[in-house]
């Protein structure tokens, strides 16, 4: 029996489900599918997430999704979203405008553990549009340089055309003490950097596996071959860590959707140590077929 | 010890008609279109009410977890506004069998883990609860999940004896709802016959699981039941009944909806299932549990293993109501048993 | 939205085209030696390659009707191919005739142990695209190339190649 001197229902499903306004301040369109968009609550109110931490983002009538975080918390009077255009609401958000409203709840989930990553090499692994996520930690990295050890970008997109946040790459480019890797799998004539997915400059990469923590974003295809990479190189499992892209309706642990056996990504994650995926089925897609019948 | 009184046979109409009196009263009544079968529904007098029924195909958490629910509502005006749109009207609920007050149990502690969420204390609050004693079939295995004598999460529990009903008064809110009229002392003889009924009630539960929750969640995690999983998913349709009706399933969908005049809408939520193929899509089209056998291992593993580690309970009542209702008779019962045997006996897939 | 499609069976068409340069190789090579010792060592893994070219194709036929999403066409098997290095021969052609090129004893061992250590690579990228069940098949393919080349080490070694 729940007594019924509780808070006020209504109270506490608008913190549950309803979202809070946030309007669009800025609006960058930077490949044909990808727009970037900055925003503020309406509140003023700073929502203080962590890199690696998602947010519910909504268009009343459109429905909901979770978007990565890609600004850093070092930037405290507006936050960036980076969005996809891959169905009804994510297109809707591409036609935004500057002064529109969206609503946000959250942030939600484990990001990336700046506490235990600083004073320590960090190795950014980003592949496609995992650097969206990323480009938070990789910011929040160049703000606070002194409190980390070596920062090392590796960043494998498909075409130089699919390449995002060139301004911020070529930021981080210039920079003395963030050392870059970039390549395309498939080049075309402009390009002049590596050829082949992230895994190829990767590999020529040299680390000290002991001091260096690697942050892994990028397509479910990829993480198999960067782990490899990673270990190759000597790193702990503990020491890479991944972030997990799962369809989370609720952000709170319970509508199921995003669980990973017994672990939800949207509360655990969606960061995780590579160590918490071994040994869990579901962390990648099983590619085997059914077995046959009968 | 809770209190024990008695309600007589001839107070028990009037006990119930003044409930339905004083607000609104969810409790097993008759299907109109399916004589003999019993669903929860609103009474609209006492005569509604059926005490002795079998056990319904939805479960009771439909009156604190819908299977659609408006979450809020939105106007589409500059900026957009949010309304939320919670009834708060207390209400009563009654006729629960104590597998399905275990299954309100369970779900209090899902879904107040942290962050709780907020839906389904506030309607939990709403609500007095009244739980009955049952007869149980062929499918009920509640014996072995330890929810056969639940008086979980309700005030007032009812068990027959032979002048009318044994009272166990659980909560004030119990006390409350009784009056002087409704009940008298209960003697040693109305306490034996309850005893006798209880005991009668567990000896009739003849489906079992050949093992503990807790040997039943280690041997799932430790071992590889792939081939059974396989067997199983080769009858399975993929139709979510299971789910459906189970009183510890609580995973939702959320969609938007428009209204007619597209100057408003409303954000709901809706059951869903963890048996469907799009459960665990995500975007690019990766599906975690694409394959049937593997959403098949995932309900078992969900109930049996993963939330029996968190919570400490097996997240099955031993209702019997995904058996019941599978289209492909897959009985979890049988289905369990099998995967016992095959861990003892090494035989795994 | 549709994705396009990676074909599992793929990864074994690549891995079956690993065991035939092995295979053309050590063929070649062991034709081309003319101590017995050497000759036998390259025949014995030139055998145990044409061995795991009937396992993959066994598990292809498993894998045919299968496929997974990917971010764009020909993602998959840019990371797989990202696990061979630069070394391999690009056909099997090339790979006889490599092995006919190579004069030197010592240097033709040491490109053998390059292509195993490569395929072994790959294959630890092939055990996670194939059922459970074969894992084991996989994991033993793969202790045979770990043999092989502790096997043309020891060669190496008996030739006085040091280690």
């Amino acid at each position: 029996m729940i007594e019924h001197d509780n808070v006020s229902p209504a109270e506490d499903i608008t913190r549950s489900y309803q979202p809070e306004l946030a309007r669009v301040i800025g609006k960058w369109q930077m490949t044909e599918l990808m727009v970037l968009l900055r925003l503020q609550t309406e509140s003023g109110e700073n929502l203080e997430h962590e890199p690696g931490q998602f947010l519910q983002v909504s268009l009343p009538g459109y429905g909901e999704a979770p978007i990565s975080f890609c600004s850093s918390p070092t930037q405290t009077d507006s936050f960036e979203l980076c969005v996809q255009a891959v169905g009804n609401l994510s297109e809707a958000m591409h036609d935004l405008r500057p002064g529109d409203f969206v609503g946000v709840r959250g942030p939600y989930g484990h990001g990336f553990p700046i506490a235990e990553m600083e004073g320590r090499d960090i190795l950014i692994v980003a592949g496609g549009i995992g650097i969206a996520p990323l480009r938070s930690l990789i910011n929040y990295i160049a703000d606070r340089r002194s409190d980390f050890g070596r920062g090392i970008v590796v960043y494998g997109a498909r075409t130089p055309s699919d390449r995002l946040f060139l301004d911020d790459v070529a930021a981080w480019d210039a920079r003395a003490d963030l050392e870059t890797y970039f390549s395309v799998d498939e080049p075309d004539d402009t390009w002049t950097g590596m050829t082949g997915v992230v895994t190829v400059p990767l590999r020529g990469v040299e680390i000290d596996p002991d001091r260096t923590t690697a942050a892994v974003v990028g397509p479910p295809v990829m993480y198999r071959y960067v782990a490899m990479e990673l270990l190759a190189k000597d790193m702990r499992e503990d020491d890479i860590l991944f972030s997990l892209e799962r369809r989370f309706k609720c952000g709170m642990g319970k509508c199921g959707h995003c669980q990973l056996n017994d672990l939800y990504v949207c509360q655990d994650g969606p960061v995780f140590r590579y160590t918490q995926l071994l040994g869990r089925s579901e962390a990648i897609e099983v590619w085997a077929p059914e077995e046959q019948k009968g | 010890m809770p209190t024990e009184l008695v309600m007589t046979h001839e107070a028990v109409p009037g006990f119930f008609g003044r409930l339905i009196d004083e607000g609104p009263v969810m409790g097993p009544r008759e299907r109109a279109r399916q004589p003999g079968f019993h669903h929860f529904d609103w009474l609209d007098s006492a005569d509604d009410l059926v005490l002795e029924y079998q056990t319904t195909t939805i479960p009771p958490k439909k009156a604190f977890f819908p299977p659609r629910d408006v979450l809020f509502e939105f106007d589409l005006t500059d900026p957009p506004e949010f309304r939320a749109v919670r009834d708060a009207t207390p209400f009563t609920l009654v006729g629960v069998h104590p597998c399905d007050l275990e299954g309100l149990r369970l779900l209090d502690d899902a879904y107040a883990q942290e962050p709780a969420e907020a839906c389904w204390p506030a309607n939990r609050a709403r609500a007095r609860i009244i739980g009955v004693d049952c007869t149980p079939d062929e499918y009920c295995f509640c014996t072995s999940v330890g929810s056969c004598h639940s008086r979980a999460a309700c005030d007032l529990f009812l068990t027959p004896i032979e002048r009318g009903r044994l009272v166990e008064v659980l909560t004030g809110a119990g006390e409350e709802m009784l009056r002087v009229s409704d009940v008298t002392e209960a003697s040693d003889e109305d306490h034996a016959q309850a005893q006798q009924w209880r005991d009668d009630k567990e000896a009739a539960v003849t489906a079992g699981l050949d093992a503990s929750p807790a040997e039943f969640a280690d041997l799932l995690a430790t071992g590889d039941f792939t081939d059974i999983w396989h067997e199983i998913s080769s009858r399975c349709y993929s139709c979510g009944s299971c789910n459906t009706t189970c009183p510890t399933c609580f995973c939702f969908d959320i969609n938007d909806e428009f209204d007619l005049g597209l100057t408003g809408g409303r954000r709901v939520r809706t059951w869903d299932s963890c048996q469907l193929a799009e459960f665990a899509l995500v975007a690019g089209g990766h599906n975690f549990r694409r394959l049937r056998w593997q959403r098949v291992k995932h309900r078992w593993h969900r109930k049996f293993d993963y939330l029996y580690r968190e919570f400490g309970t097996p997240y099955c009542t031993g209702c019997g109501r995904c058996s019941r209702a599978c289209t492909a008779d897959i009985n979890i019962v049988d289905v369990s048993n099998q995967i016992i045997e095959a861990a003892r006996q090494g035989v795994q897939g | 939205m549709d994705s396009p499609l990676f074909q599992a069976a793929e990864v074994l068409d690549m891995a079956i085209e690993i065991e035939h340069k092995g295979l053309a190789f050590y063929r070649g090579c062991a034709a081309a030696r003319a101590s017995e010792k050497v000759a036998e060592v390259f025949e014995y893994v030139a055998e145990q390659e044409q061995q795991h070219i009937r396992l993959f194709s066994q598990m292809k036929q498993d894998l045919a009707r299968y496929t997974v999403p990917e971010s764009y066409a020909g993602e998959t098997l840019a990371y797989m191919r990202s696990l061979i290095g630069d070394t391999a021969f690009a056909t099997v052609d090339e790979a006889a005739c490599g092995a006919e090129e190579i004069s030197d004893g010592l240097a033709a061992i040491d490109m053998a142990v390059d292509m195993e250590r490569q395929s072994i690579a790959f294959y630890s990228g092939v055990r996670e695209v194939v059922r459970a069940s074969e894992h084991g098949v996989i994991d033993e393919v793969i202790a045979e190339e770990h043999q092989h080349i502790r096997r043309l080490l020891a060669l190496r070694h008996d030739l006085g190649g040091g280690d």
